[in-house]
């Protein structure tokens, strides 16, 4: 951004150049390009893809040189191959249908932390009665809650929306109270001294300036989401990723695990950029 | 002709968390007329960002008064405005929105958008306007905060040491400039400053703040022509100001050290 600093005045003036001769651009001096970008920022995707090549490329060799047992580990050849079988197969798909819908439905329910976390942040006296609440549940590995949830909610999705949408909804809540709480207070004072209503400031100074904090919480909260989803499938389900995973590691199949392990991975990288990209199309300004 | 702000006897006390009564201001009185360019300058913790406040009416005094145009303040209002010293600009908003942000408090944008532009235009902010202040350099956010503050049309135009956080060089550009958009407007400016030279160079009358409890302990008429050269700069007149000032300011200033350090 340094070259937008040039200031107007300057711009304005029309004294006449003092150094007449050109300066000399060679031809390294030019910076090298690749897809319209420079190559300077396609170097770090270019050395990490090289790293999972070659660290991959090594966990094969050992593999193939037979120095891990195919009972406890897998290696590419194997559970790469394993993965096309279970797309193949509509078993992902059915996983996928499944662990997805128990996901959105969790994540969304948590949303609501949202609007209640910018009223805590908002009225102290609402952050008093609710902050005992908040603070056992944010200390509480809720995840110990799985049992009773699924007493209460049998074995299908409505209990693993409960334990996903408990374990997002108070990170979610805990962010935004922040967020409002940091708000800085010349940007109020500033909105007051023109003229604007407690509503006002609420609405076009201290939620816009909540909002880093908000994705910040999104993004923390679709980290707990995913093992939400896991947990809940791993201790009492019928189907979904996490059911395949303990059902693969139940009957020694090891590359299926490893398969179904690379796609959960998959989709937690894949989340974490979502909001990464939204996080700078929203807030643009934090660095 | 009658005065455009009016302070009469005005004080200000606050507590403190821990329960210690400060005196922020004590007894201030001063008339400030319609069309003036009258700083204030003081040693560092007077009371001067206070007195701002006081008068644009995010704070209200404890006791005294504060007219402006014959009427008592209670609250903000749009025949003032405030440059603050720290820009205060939204960050999530480009130049454009920050500067309409009166307007569209009252709900006018719309008849504000020609007027914003002709503010840019004033200020040298032309083509930035769909800029965010994250990518303008220290002088331009002052300029887009000097555009917010003229763009509501205020009649008194309120400044907290708006220069204190843009470099040396860009500070003078920014006076000259300043004078420049006072003389065409005719506005009525307050100008908060700890700098004396850039009161004197700037204002046609200095007041100066005693250290805490803060009063005006001497105002001083500024006879010197527009526009303010390097002459007049270097004029006698400037110097005999120039010393006058500093040596009211020195004894409110060692007064500050000394409170300090015992």
């Amino acid at each position: 951004m340094a070259n937008q600093q040039t200031d107007s005045l300057a711009e304005s003036s029309t004294t006449p150049p003092i150094i007449t001769t050109k300066p000399v651009v060679t031809a390294s001096a030019r910076p090298r390009t690749f897809l319209g970008r420079n190559l300077q920022e396609w170097l770090p995707t270019i050395v990490g893809i090289a790293s999972i090549l070659v660290v991959g490329g090594l966990w094969e060799l050992a593999g193939q040189l037979k120095m891990i047992d195919s009972f406890v580990l897998s290696w590419p050849s194997k559970f790469i191959p394993e993965l096309f079988k279970i797309i193949g197969s509509g078993q992902l798909a059915t996983d996928l249908a499944v662990s997805g819908l128990e996901f959105l439905g969790g994540f969304a329910l948590s949303l609501l932390g949202i609007p209640l976390g910018l009223a805590i942040g908002k009225w102290r006296v609402l952050e008093w009665i609710l902050d005992p609440y908040i603070a056992v549940m944010n200390a509480l590995p809720l995840v110990a809650l799985v049992p009773l949830l699924v007493v209460m909610f049998g074995l299908g999705i409505a209990s693993k929306i409960a334990i996903i949408f408990l374990l997002a909804f108070f990170t979610i809540v805990i962010s935004t109270a922040a967020g409002v709480k940091t708000t800085d207070p010349s940007l109020i004072k500033a909105a007051r001294s023109f003229g604007g209503s407690e509503f006002q400031i609420f609405q076009k100074v201290i939620i816009p300036s909540s909002v880093p904090f908000i994705i910040a919480g999104l993004r923390l909260a679709v980290g707990k989401a995913l093992i939400g989803v896991v947990i809940g499938e791993l201790l009492a389900s019928t189907q979904g990723i996490g059911y395949s995973l303990r059902s693969a590691a139940e009957l020694f199949r090891t590359a299926n695990f490893f398969a179904n392990l690379l796609v959960l991975a998959i989709f937690a990288v894949f989340f974490n950029w979502v909001l990464t990209v939204l996080e700078k199309r929203l807030a643009p300004w934090k660095d | 002709m009658e005065p455009n702000i009016q302070l009469k006897d005005i004080s200000l006390v606050y507590m403190t968390r821990n329960g210690e009564r400060v005196d922020a201001i004590t007894n201030l009185s001063a008339d400030i007329y319609p069309g003036e360019f009258v700083s204030i300058v003081g040693p560092s913790g007077c009371g001067k960002s206070t007195l701002i406040q006081l008068i644009d009416g995010l704070l209200k005094p404890t006791t005294g008064t504060v007219t402006v145009n014959n009427r008592r303040v209670t609250g903000p209002s749009p025949d003032r405005a405030v440059v603050f010293q720290d820009f205060a600009l939204m960050p999530w908003r480009d130049v454009n929105r920050n500067v309409l942000l009166g307007p569209e408090l009252r709900g006018k944008t719309g008849a504000f958008r020609q007027k914003a532009l002709d503010t840019l235009r004033m200020v040298g902010l032309r083509g930035f306007e769909r800029k965010f202040p994250y990518q303008l350099s220290g002088g331009m956010k002052q300029r887009a905060a000097i555009a917010r503050a003229l763009t509501n049309e205020p009649e008194i135009l309120l400044m907290d040491e708006p220069f204190a956080a843009v470099d040396a060089q860009m500070r003078e550009i920014m006076q000259e400039e300043l004078i420049r958009i006072w003389q065409a407007t005719g506005k009525t400016v307050l100008f908060i400053t700890h700098s004396i030279d850039e009161a004197i160079y700037m204002s046609t009358r200095v007041l100066l703040m005693s250290a805490r409890p803060g009063r005006i302990i001497e105002e001083l008429k500024i006879d010197l022509p527009y526009p303010r050269t390097l002459e007049v700069k270097n004029s006698p007149r400037y110097f005999e100001y120039r010393s006058h000032v500093w040596d009211h300011l020195k004894n409110e200033v060692h007064k500050v050290y000394d409170t300090q350090a015992s």
